[in-house]
């Protein structure tokens, strides 16, 4: 009888912890706020008068199957860099298969139009520097928001450096094809955002903030769970 | 699937009854390529497809076999049963090497009967030569585009042969064979090729030793040995030959090829590469870099791209700065 009340205490007990909210030494991911916030609506004024509107006309006259065949093409170009930095953090399996769909989907896809790789069964990943960085065991330092580029941290904004230089868009000799190749690439992007974006709700700021760190984390991660550590994003 | 002809055989004891049809099987590869060679247009390729039958028969004595093989080359570009036996091998002057071992004959790839039992397997006919089954294949059949697998064979699928097959002991066999063709040469025995190979728990050790005195002599040793280790495969492949003209003296050409390879198998997906070096003692060396990406579609479907880059003009290596795309069917 009195270990039976002595069980219901525990679990009582147990029950009021597990209730509590758990308030472990935050980390403020977010200590250049009012700056981030200048360049947020900096960016956020240039996309609702800009490139919304220009992508979602692009979306409005372009065949779903064209759209996708777009979508692929750029896919297909950043399996360059996914590769290379699969070979950077020592992920040769992936690596391989990076080259494999990049050889399968230039050829018989038609120069990346057509992702004929994964219904063949090669597993698409995607990584870039600053998860490599990541991988190396770089912190990401404080979160920052890029005039044009959008939500980054410190680690993954210096990454942005080597992945242009890895980007085969980026060794187009022609200006007028390069450029017209990023122009599209941006509008391909915003474009596929436009359902997504549907989801936000709240102070966008720090919907976008929060999302963009939880994904970057998951991505470093590879989506495997048990190395998910919320104190570095 | 391998495709049995009942069908064939029903049709066939209709006009003759008394003919037991035996267990025969209808296999074949086509294999069409799209080569982007430097300083050729692209080509819709043939990848050396090929079509067969082969079965055995019972002839009534405990535990042996009779076993044929008939296989012909099928042009998948072009749907001729036409061209040589072998692509293009080219001697050290770029002409064509023309001799028993190379046989002009259309197309036919194989036509071989035999019996096999315990005590091994004899053949006799048009077969795969011990030498190409336990050396050269070892660092050439995992390639599908044959001008990229192939840098030099002349002994492959030797016409007017007999031959000799030892059972496995222990992983150990022996092979011989022998060609004897009227028509070539002075001797009786116009070439002869002795090989061992040894195969078990992923290693593959060969050796192999050809006296050709078919119009001059020639001698080729080869040694080739691969190692399977997890999702890779080692391969190596060494050989010599020594040349020596109608009066015995050294042709001055004597060659020696060395290959080494590695394989990586990750599910459907292989990722190989290897690296050739052919070293002439009169002739241009060559050094050729090959790199292929393949992927399985199911058990029987294959594309794959394979690339191949020699550094010199030796004829005997036609691969050069050469792109392959291919698709690939076996049934």
């Amino acid at each position: 009888m009195k270990s039976k009340l002595r069980g219901l205490l525990v679990a009582g007990t147990v029950s009021m912890m597990l209730a509590q909210p758990v308030v472990a030494d935050e980390v403020n991911v977010d200590p250049w706020e009012g700056f981030n916030r200048a360049m947020f609506s900096f960016n956020d004024g240039l996309d609702t008068y800009a490139l919304k509107p220009v992508s979602q006309g692009y979306k409005a006259v372009m065949p779903d199957m064209a759209e996708k065949g777009v979508s692929n093409f750029f896919e297909n170009l950043a399996d360059v860099g996914t590769m290379i930095n699969n070979l950077l953090q020592g992920k040769f399996e992936n690596a391989g298969q990076d080259l494999a769909r990049i050889s399968f989907n230039s050829t018989f896809g038609l120069a990346g139009l057509i992702d004929v790789a994964s219904p063949m069964g090669i597993e698409k990943h995607e990584e870039d520097f600053g998860q490599t960085f990541a991988t190396w065991g770089a912190d990401s330092g404080p979160y920052l928001v890029l005039p044009f580029f959008g939500p980054a941290t410190v680690r993954d904004g210096l990454g942005m450096i080597p992945d242009t230089l890895v980007d085969p868009v980026h060794h187009v000799d022609d200006n007028g094809a390069r450029n017209a190749l990023y122009v599209t690439r941006v509008i391909d992007q915003r474009a596929q955002l436009l359902e997504s974006e549907k989801l936000i709700s709240g102070d966008k700021y720090t919907f976008i903030r929060d999302a963009y760190l939880q994904k970057r984390a998951f991505d470093i991660a590879d989506g495997d769970g048990e190395n998910y550590d919320e104190s570095n994003f | 699937m391998k495709k049995s002809l009942i069908a064939l055989a029903v049709a066939g004891a209709l006009t003759a009854p008394m003919v037991a049809q035996a267990d025969a099987t209808l296999y074949g590869s086509m294999r069409v390529l799209v080569v982007d060679q430097d300083g050729s247009d692209l080509d819709v390729a043939d990848g050396v497809s090929r079509i067969g039958i082969k079965g055995d028969v019972d002839l009534g004595i405990d535990g042996v076999k009779g076993i044929y093989n008939f296989e012909t080359r099928l042009r998948a570009d072009t749907g001729e049963f036409a061209g040589s036996d072998s692509y293009s091998i080219k001697d050290d002057d770029g002409d064509a090497i023309d001799d028993a071992n190379v046989s002009a004959a259309a197309n036919a790839r194989l036509a071989n009967i035999g019996i096999t039992g315990d005590f091994g397997t004899a053949l006799a006919g048009k077969m795969y030569a011990p030498h190409w089954l336990w050396t050269s294949a070892v660092t050439d059949a995992t390639w599908n585009d044959a001008v990229i697998g192939t840098v030099r064979e002349s002994v492959l699928r030797p016409s007017n042969t007999l031959a000799y097959i030892s059972p496995n002991m222990s992983g150990f066999q022996a092979a011989i064979a022998l060609v004897a063709d009227a028509a070539t040469g002075t001797d009786d025995v116009d070439v002869t090729n002795v090989a061992v190979k040894y195969a078990a728990n992923g290693l593959h050790v060969g050796l192999s030793y050809v006296d050709d005195a078919s119009t001059a002599s020639q001698d080729q040793l080869g040694l080739a040995a691969s190692y399977t280790m997890d999702a890779f495969k080692f391969s190596a492949r060494y050989q010599e030959e020594e040349n020596t003209n109608a009066a015995g003296a050294s042709a001055g050409n004597d060659l020696e090829t060395a290959q080494v390879g590695v394989m990586y198998t990750m599910g459907a997906t292989t990722l190989q590469a290897r690296f050739t070096n052919i070293d002439i003692d009169n002739g241009a060396d060559a050094d050729q870099w090959a790199v292929g990406v393949q992927q399985m579609l199911g058990s029987q479907g294959r594309v794959f791209l394979e690339y191949a880059d020699a550094e010199t003009g030796y004829a005997g290596v036609t691969a050069n700065d050469r792109l392959s795309v291919g698709y690939r069917l076996d049934f």
